[in-house]
């Protein structure tokens, strides 16, 4: 038998907690170890402490509950008891106004996350221009300063149906965008 | 060693030898089972129910009595624990024993307030249990005008509660095991390794606090 189970076994037997072939085998195996045979003495003499304040511990034995189970039997327990004390579900202040700080925070990052709504253009986008029309030609609002957006894809205002840029219109500004193809074709 | 609380019952299956005590059967001198008062109290018949009251609350008493130093609070959880066995007695299955049952309610209703009083401790924002962490060197170390129960009952409330309730029914009260099985609702084979557990636990903590009192009358030196 190892010493773990030994032990185990001796946790049993100082309380008599052991059947018949577990109190032989843990006298055969004290018989051979020393260091079990220690720690059995310890741990008679922790359950001698145990059994002592068994002894001991006296109660008021002239005390009979019954009297007052019984008046509130009667009552329908709407007598508390004096010491004991129903158990009732109370606000914690500082829980609740944890709560409240948490929620605040939560909304705040929540409003500051929001996408910013901004139909209303009251100035044009950097890459538009205002068409003043001249050289012969009627004004055409504010237009696109180009109609390519890079590498060949096309620009995202080219999507939107709501604006419509007659071909006269465009004017290139600034340097011109070289297409993605011709890049590809000088590799 | 003879037990000095016997079980609530004469089984065969006790590992132990238990001594006579009427308080120990399901019936006292009246010759009137439980099963039969709890028959009655279940029709309305307070007095019926005052006869369990009578027969059991010195038994309820030292049990809760093992959680709690309180002489009053003991006294008024066990009153309680019987008015919620009365109240929730349509639930008790008349097949089964009616002391397990009881001590089943009355060690659940300890361990209700216990946890309510170290939960209103944990979480208020606010406490004075602070202010005495610095021991004062001028004051005398109240531990030492301590006696044997007190320890004892200081040691125990480091052993985790579900080790302490078996070894406080077993070894303090006298249960069986398998009446700590059945007050408990686990099996017997878990109540004996629990058993080990906790009186293994008990000595680990009583030796350590026999250590620290060797150190502290050698620093004391």
């Amino acid at each position: 038998m190892k010493c773990s189970d030994a032990r185990h076994l001796i946790h049993l037997s100082v309380g008599d907690d052991t059947l018949a072939d577990e109190e032989v085998a843990v006298a055969e195996h004290l018989h051979t170890c020393s260091e079990c045979r220690a720690y059995n003495a310890g741990m008679v003499d922790a359950m001698h402490t145990l059994h002592q304040y068994r002894d001991d511990t006296t109660l008021a034995q002239d005390v009979s509950v019954w009297a007052a189970v019984e008046r509130r039997i009667h009552q329908g327990r709407s007598v508390p008891a004096s010491g004991y004390q129903q158990p009732q579900r109370q606000f914690n202040g500082g829980v609740v106004a944890l709560c409240a700080c948490s929620l605040v925070l939560a909304f705040v990052s929540i409003v500051q996350s929001l996408p910013v709504n901004d139909s209303i253009v009251s100035t044009p986008p950097a890459n538009y221009q205002i068409d003043f029309g001249g050289n012969g030609s009627a004004p055409g609002g504010i237009v696109p300063v180009s109609n390519t957006y890079g590498y060949g894809r096309p620009a995202p205002w080219q999507n939107q149906q709501q604006i419509v840029v007659p071909q006269q219109l465009m004017r290139p500004v600034g340097r011109p965008v070289v297409p993605m193809q011709s890049k590809t074709q000088n590799f | 060693m003879p037990i000095r609380n016997p079980p609530m019952t004469d089984s065969n299956d006790d590992l132990r030898s238990v001594d006579e005590d009427p308080e120990s059967m399901d019936s006292d001198h009246s010759g009137v089972t439980d099963a039969r008062l709890v028959d009655e109290a279940r029709r309305g018949n307070t007095d019926a129910f005052g006869q369990l009251v009578l027969r059991y609350e010195r038994r309820v008493m030292r049990v809760i009595r093992r959680f709690m130093p309180d002489d009053q609070l003991v006294q008024d959880l066990t009153q309680e624990a019987f008015l919620r066995a009365f109240d929730r007695l349509e639930q008790f299955d008349p097949s089964r024993r009616f002391g397990p049952w009881l001590f089943r309610i009355a060690v659940n209703l300890t361990y209700d307030h216990l946890r309510r009083v170290k939960r209103r401790g944990k979480w208020a924002l606010f406490s004075e249990t602070g202010q005495e962490r610095t021991p004062d060197p001028e004051t005398e170390d109240p531990r030492i005008n301590l006696d044997l129960s007190q320890e004892v009952q200081m040691v125990m409330a480091d052993v985790p509660e579900t080790y302490r309730t078996v070894l406080i029914l077993r070894d303090l009260e006298g249960f069986s095991t398998s009446e700590v099985a059945a007050v408990t609702e686990r099996s017997e084979a878990t109540i004996r390794w629990r058993l080990a557990e906790a009186r293994r636990m008990f000595r680990d903590a009583w030796e350590r606090r026999e250590r620290s009192l060797e150190k502290r009358d050698s620093d004391d030196d």
